[in-house]
C-alpha cells in the first residue's frame, strides 16, 4: 500500500528536520550565553565612561565648541538629514525578530531622500534592496559575534559623517530584551549627544553654584576627541550585543516551538502509521482465513 | 615617617573595557600623555582631567613594586586624591602577543605607504602606535 510508505517517508523527513531545529536550538542557547557574558564583562567600564563623560561635559569651558558636540539646534526639521543604523540578524528563522525591526525602520523613514540607512545584518540588507530602498553599500557589517572592534568602526564612521555635516542626526534601531520572553524594538538617538542638550538645560539651574574645579590637560578638545568616540563605541557595542542576544533568544523560542510542533506531528503520524499497518495486517489475516475456509469448503471437510 | 607613608598614597582605579585592571592604593603613577610625553603623578596631585595617550602605563604599589602595562588611549582623572583611568585596553607585558603586535606593526607600516584619507591616516597611525607600544612594553619588562 502506498500510504504506509508515504507516512514512513514523512516521519523520516520530520525526524531529520527535528535534528536540525534541535541543533539550532542548542547553538542559539550557547551563543546567547556567551554574548551575555561578554556584555556583563564590559558593562562596568561603559558605566564609568558615562559618568566620566558627564563630568567632562560639565566642566567644559562655557564657549567651548567641537564638531562632535555640535547640537544642530539651528537646523529646521524639514532639512534635517537623518541616519539610521538598523540592527537585524544575518539569517532568518528567528520568529518575528527581523520583522519587528524592519517594520519600525520603515515607519521611521520619510519618503524624501534626506534619510540614510546603515544596515547591520544580511536579512535587513536583502529586505531593503528587494524593496528598492537605498542603503549604504559600503556598510557591510555582520550581526554575528559583535566585537568592540566592529562597534568602534561603526562609531567612527558615524562621527566622520556627523563632523563633516553630512548628517545631522544619527539614531540606532535595535532590539532590547525586556525579559527572557519579551523583546522590544528601541529607537535611540546617538548624535547629537543628549548629554550636550541636557547640559544646556542644567547650566541655567547651576548658575552661581560652587563646582569643584578641574584642570584640563592638555586641552578639552583632545579629551573630547577620545572620549566621544569611545562613548559612542560603548553604546553601539551594547546595542549590537543586546540585539544579538535577542536574535538568539527569538531563534531559541522559534526552534523550541518548531521542536514541539514536530514532536506533535510525529505522534500523530506514528498513530496513523500504526493504524495503517494494523489495518493491512488485519486485512491479510482476513484474506488468509477466507482463503483457508474456501479451500476447506471445496474439499468438503 | 609613618604619617608620611599614609599620606603618600592615593586611590588608583584602572578600568579597561574587558577587565578591571587595578583597584587599590598606589604610591606613584606614570602615564603617557596624548602628546607622547610621560607624566608622573604623586599623592595629592591637583584635580585634573586629562587625555591618556597610547603607550606605557606604570604604577608603584604601596609595597614598592612597579607594575607595567601597555595601554591604548583613554581618559585619566584625579579628584580628591583618587585617580580613575579609563582605557580600551591595558595589557601586562606577559599578556602581549608579540607576534600579533609585529603583524599589526607591519600592516600599519604598509598601509602608511598607500594614499589615504586624513581619517584613515590617523587610524593607521594610532594602530601603529598601539603596536609599537605593545612591543616596547613587552621587550622592556618581560623576563626581568
Amino acid at each position: 500500500m502506498a500510504t504506509i510508505r508515504e507516512t514512513r517517508d514523512r516521519i523520516n523527513s520530520i525526524n531529520d528536520t527535528l535534528k536540525i531545529t534541535n541543533a539550532m536550538y542548542l547553538i542559539s542557547s550557547n551563543k546567547l550565553r556567551r554574548a551575555k557574558q561578554e556584555l556583563a564583562e564590559t558593562e562596568p567600564y561603559f558605566n564609568y565612561l558615562h559618568l566620566q563623560m558627564e563630568r567632562i561635559i560639565r566642566h567644559l569651558p562655557q564657549d567651548f565648541t567641537h564638531p562632535y558636540l555640535d547640537s544642530r539646534v539651528h537646523v529646521p526639521d524639514e532639512d534635517l538629514r537623518r541616519a539610521f543604523i538598523v540592527v537585524t540578524a544575518d539569517k532568518g528563522l528567528a520568529g518575528a525578530y527581523n520583522h519587528n525591526v524592519l517594520k519600525m525602520a520603515e515607519e521611521k523613514l520619510k519618503p524624501d531622500a534626506n534619510d540614510m540607512l546603515f544596515v547591520v545584518g544580511e536579512t535587513g540588507r536583502v529586505y531593503f534592496q528587494s524593496r528598492g530602498i537605498h542603503i549604504d553599500e559600503q556598510f557591510q557589517y555582520t550581526a554575528q559575534n559583535p566585537t568592540l572592534h566592529r562597534a568602534r568602526a561603526i562609531a567612527f564612521r558615524m562621527l566622520e559623517l556627523y563632523a563633516a555635516k553630512k548628517v545631522d542626526e544619527v539614531s540606532i534601531l535595535y532590539t532590547r530584551m525586556v525579559n527572557s520572553i519579551e523583546m522590544q524594538v528601541i529607537d535611540e538617538q546617538l548624535l547629537p549627544l543628549r548629554l550636550v542638550r541636557q547640559k544646556q538645560v542644567n547650566m541655567e539651574g547651576l548658575q552661581g553654584v560652587y563646582q569643584e574645579n578641574f584642570e584640563i590637560i592638555p586641552s578639552a578638545a583632545e579629551i573630547i576627541d577620545d572620549v566621544v568616540p569611545t562613548y559612542l563605541t560603548g553604546f553601539i557595542y551594547g546595542a549590537l550585543v543586546e540585539s544579538y542576544c535577542c536574535e538568539h533568544n527569538a531563534r531559541m523560542m522559534a526552534m523550541d516551538s518548531a521542536n514541539k510542533n514536530g514532536r506533535d506531528m510525529l505522534t500523530k503520524l506514528n498513530i496513523q502509521y500504526n493504524r495503517v499497518r494494523q489495518a493491512k495486517i488485519t486485512q491479510e489475516i482476513t484474506e488468509v482465513c477466507a482463503g483457508a475456509r474456501a479451500q476447506r469448503e471445496r474439499h468438503g471437510l | 615617617m609613618a604619617e608620611e607613608n599614609v599620606g603618600a598614597t592615593f586611590g588608583l582605579e584602572i578600568m579597561a573595557a574587558r577587565n578591571n585592571v587595578y583597584q587599590g592604593r598606589a604610591k606613584q603613577l606614570i602615564f603617557t600623555a596624548s602628546d607622547g610625553g610621560k607624566v608622573g603623578i604623586l599623592a595629592k596631585h591637583q584635580d585634573f582631567i586629562g587625555a591618556l595617550g597610547i603607550g606605557e602605563l606604570q604604577y608603584e604599589t604601596p609595597d614598592g613594586e612597579w607594575h607595567y602595562y601597555a595601554s591604548s588611549s583613554g581618559t585619566i582623572s584625579m579628584a580628591n586624591n583618587r585617580v580613575l583611568i579609563l582605557t580600551m585596553t591595558a595589557e601586562k607585558p606577559e599578556e602581549i602577543d608579540r607576534r600579533r603586535a609585529e603583524d599589526a606593526r607591519d600592516r600599519a607600516l604598509e598601509a602608511m605607504r598607500q594614499k589615504q584619507s586624513i581619517l584613515e591616516y590617523r587610524r593607521t597611525q594610532a594602530s601603529l602606535a598601539r603596536a609599537l607600544s605593545r612591543l616596547r612594553v613587552s621587550e622592556e619588562h618581560h623576563f626581568i
